[in-house]
């Protein structure tokens, strides 16, 4: 039983951990640009960004197959140029679990950085302080722990993707057959105990996530 | 050292707006830029310090030109050499006292500094009695202890103006007199110009060598406290009572 976990655990693990740095790098980006610069459509963009949140995963599962399904505007150009195929593949998963939890980190990276006193970026400068050195010793020391916090929940969100992950990765046991994935064969095969197993592990992992960001949301200052 | 003013800017928000016509020019090393809240002062020391920029004009300390929309000089923050010591001081949450006070010194990215520069932080911790502290956060700190902090960490640049936004009305009432005998035996040390803004006429009677009123928006007047003596003339003493009475029309009280 154990060794039936291991295969999608260890894939889960994997395809969660790429679709966090991936959400991690532009989630935190757009967060920051939001923060800090004023649009015409900003409101809009932000809108955008959240929707994840609240569509359903087979909807955003979907729009990923327009896009980067064979046929798709983004699909067909990199099989044609690349020869590369991201359907019933892990990076497919990989991609639709970062497309699910981006909105966690942008929103909790976009808090973290308007969170910031802009006095305090302002005190650096007249300190001698390049706009380089100002984000890094300042901004961010001051808004990465919120950043961590959405990141923490982003992963666990990762973790947890079924909807959009079927769609797009399909659900093929040692291939793309993510725990949530193996929780629903496990049951439709009748095999409780194994069901009963990966139900618990993955309770764990998600309850110890949540505990670890909570303590970050709090300010340390 | 001179310090000449002389800048226009209009802020804008969505109801209203802000109309700043800045002028002036004071020689004294102890200018107080005094007037009620909402009248500008801010503004210009941002504007000063290159934190805002003005729509034109011109800003000049000593042979300096930091500013001039004419001849297009908009010099950065970062090489204005000009300190600033926030209303609420600013400093940095996740670093020591010591780190602090040493934030300045170099623009390099590692966390703390080293051999000469930290001989000198070591001299500004002994300067500003605040060995015992140096590994301190600044949430530990009292208040009179943060402007310290905030000033060593403004003089440790050797700034060649340092501008005080209210420093003292962060302070505990009964602390006020001391830390404003502080701050004028600090510039007397460091011999550095400094523009304290205050809405405190005891601040404008302690510290100021030269005066400028601020009200809504413009410079209403220029005063030379200082030629005239300690206790200033007569003439001069009519002047001040009446711009504080210009400005507070029940009363002089703060």
């Amino acid at each position: 039983m154990l060794g039936q976990a291991v295969v999608p655990l260890a894939l889960t693990l994997k395809v969660a951990g790429f679709a966090t740095l991936l959400a991690l790098l532009t989630g935190g980006l757009c967060g920051f640009l939001l923060a800090r610069y004023s649009f015409r459509g900003r409101d809009v963009l932000d809108a955008v960004c959240t929707l994840p949140m609240v569509m359903p995963p087979t909807v955003l599962g979907y729009y990923l197959i327009v896009i980067i399904g064979r046929r798709g505007w983004v699909g067909g150009w990199l099989h044609e140029t690349f020869g590369v195929n991201l359907m019933f593949t892990w990076q497919g998963a990989v991609l639709a679990s970062a497309v699910v939890a981006f909105p966690l980190v942008f929103k909790s990276a976009r808090a973290a950085f308007e969170g910031v006193d802009r006095q305090l970026e302002n005190a650096a400068r007249t300190l001698g302080s390049s706009e380089l050195r100002v984000f890094l010793r300042v901004t961010l020391p001051l808004a990465w722990r919120g950043i961590l916090a959405g990141t923490m929940l982003a992963f666990a969100r990762a973790m947890g993707e079924f909807g959009a992950t079927l769609m797009v990765a399909g659900n093929i046991p040692g291939k793309t057959q993510t725990l949530s994935l193996a929780v629903y064969d496990a049951v439709q095969a009748g095999q409780d105990d194994l069901a009963n197993f990966l139900v618990v592990v993955t309770s764990i992992v998600c309850v110890l996530i949540l505990v670890a960001s909570g303590k970050l949301f709090k300010p340390a200052y | 050292m001179k310090v000449r003013v002389d800048i226009r800017k209009i802020l804008r928000s969505r109801d209203r707006e802000f109309r700043l016509e800045a002028s002036f020019s004071a020689e004294h090393d102890r200018i107080v830029v005094f007037g009620p809240s909402g009248s500008g002062k801010s503004i210009t020391m941002q504007c000063i310090a290159g934190l805002l920029r003005p729509d034109e004009g011109c800003i000049q300390i000593g042979e300096r030109v930091l500013f001039d929309s004419a001849a297009r000089i908009d010099l950065r923050p970062q090489v204005r050499n000009v300190g600033f010591v926030f209303q609420d001081y600013a400093l940095f949450p996740h670093l020591t006292v010591e780190q602090n006070i040493g934030f300045g010194l170099k623009d390099s990215f590692a966390r703390g500094v080293d051999g000469e520069a930290a001989a000198r932080v070591q001299q500004f911790l002994t300067l500003f009695e605040l060995e015992s502290l140096a590994h301190s956060h600044p949430r530990n700190l009292s208040g009179g202890q943060r402007q310290r902090v905030a000033l060593a960490r403004a003089l440790i640049r050797k700034p060649d103006l340092l501008l005080l936004d209210e420093p003292l009305s962060a302070l505990d009432p009964l602390l006020r007199d001391r830390v404003r005998r502080e701050l004028a035996e600090t510039q007397l040390r460091f011999k550095v110009p400094m523009v304290v803004i205050t809405h405190d006429p005891a601040d404008v009677e302690a510290l100021a060598e030269n005066l400028v009123v601020f009200d809504h928006g413009r410079v209403a007047r220029v005063l030379n406290l200082k030629d005239s003596g300690a206790g200033a003339s007569p003439a001069q003493r009519e002047l001040l009572d009446q711009a504080l009475a210009d400005l507070y029309p029940v009363g002089a009280g703060g």
